[in-house]
């Protein structure tokens, strides 16, 4: 899996970055076919949870990684609430611009 | 009306500030009479002394400990909130002022009661009008709909009364809510201070991004693939 994007100003090559992708920014669909997308990554439903205002959807991308995305409740009605159930094949993607890289600390 | 929203004529600050205190001394004379002695009153009345009479001669002094008792305690209560902040001060701003504003809000059931109890607590702590003021998990011990209404009210007072709050919390979303720069702390020092929108959309580290959920943490290799583009890997 990799991430790509602009680093921010204050950080310098020698810093060890990080890259927070923001749940709320990512946007999901159904993985059908095949798909070498930049900015894209696929994997299986871990755990799908409404809080109350959004759906966040855990998605385990590679083994030890789970991405999150936090979706609305117009954004489930359209992918359909049973595709987005455990063990579901999901694409999550986003903009290059939506990464954001920080300091590791 | 004043900073804090209630009205500023004298009498009203008096009023309020009789309502204040009249439970004070009310209980203390209410105690006194607990232990008075029927039998001396009933003897002066037997003996043709008018009632009257009776009670300001016989009943009177009697209670005239817990009523000098309840006295002094509301005028310490005076002194303390009511002149010294009204005359030395020359503000208006007074504990009796403020309450007396909340007296008015009609407390239908245990919601209003709470945050009634809340902001009297609120305007003990700015009576003296601080420069600053630190409110350590105030919130912390309230449900969620009365934490929100405090919150709201907390902000209401930080604009009208121009005072600094300093809100220790552990609440993500309390902390948006109310403050206009939040302070992310790590083992005692200041990680970064940002508006809260900042915060969120670019924290500067991981444990600041990790502190306010900014999303899913990815660490892995950096890369340069070409200025100014950076590839984390996770390993």
């Amino acid at each position: 899996m990799t991430l790509t994007g602009k680093i921010p100003s204050y950080l310098n090559e020698a810093q060890t970055i990080t890259a927070v992708l923001p749940r709320n920014r990512i946007k999901v669909s159904l993985a059908k076919g095949s798909s070498d997308q930049a900015n894209a990554v696929r994997g299986t439903v871990e755990r799908f949870v409404f809080t109350g205002s959004v759906f966040n959807t855990h998605v385990r991308v590679i083994e030890g990684l789970e991405v999150r995305a936090a979706l609305t409740i117009e954004e489930v009605s359209m992918l359909g609430e049973e595709s987005l159930h455990p063990d579901s094949y999901l694409e999550l993607h986003w903009r290059q611009e939506d990464i954001v890289f920080v300091e590791d600390s | 009306m004043n900073a804090l929203g209630v009205p500023r004529r004298l009498w009203k600050i008096i009023a309020g500030h009789t309502i204040l205190t009249l439970p004070v001394v009310t209980l203390l004379v209410l105690v006194r009479l607990e232990g008075l002695d029927r039998n001396q009153e009933i003897a002066a009345l037997d003996s043709g002394a008018r009632p009257w009479r009776a009670f300001l001669t016989v009943s009177v002094p009697q209670a005239l400990p817990g009523i000098l008792a309840g006295t002094m305690i509301a005028l310490a209560i005076s002194m303390d909130e009511f002149i010294l902040t009204f005359l030395v001060t020359g503000s208006q701003q007074t504990l009796p002022l403020y309450i007396f504003g909340s007296l008015r809000i009609r407390v239908t059931h245990e919601l209003n009661a709470i945050v009634a109890q809340q902001r009297v607590v609120l305007a003990r702590a700015l009576v003296k009008r601080p420069a600053v003021l630190l409110l350590d998990e105030a919130l912390g011990a309230l449900d969620l709909r009365v934490r929100r209404q405090m919150q709201d009210e907390l902000v209401r007072i930080k604009r009208s009364t121009g005072t600094t709050l300093v809100h220790v919390t552990h609440d993500q979303e309390e902390a948006c809510a109310i403050a206009d720069r939040i302070a992310v702390m790590k083992d005692g020092l200041i990680a970064q201070v940002d508006t809260p929108e900042a915060l969120c959309r670019a924290p500067r580290s991981s444990y600041v991004a990790g502190f306010i959920d900014a999303g899913t943490i990815v660490r892995g290799r950096n890369t340069v693939a070409e200025a100014p583009s950076r590839y984390p890997t996770p390993t």
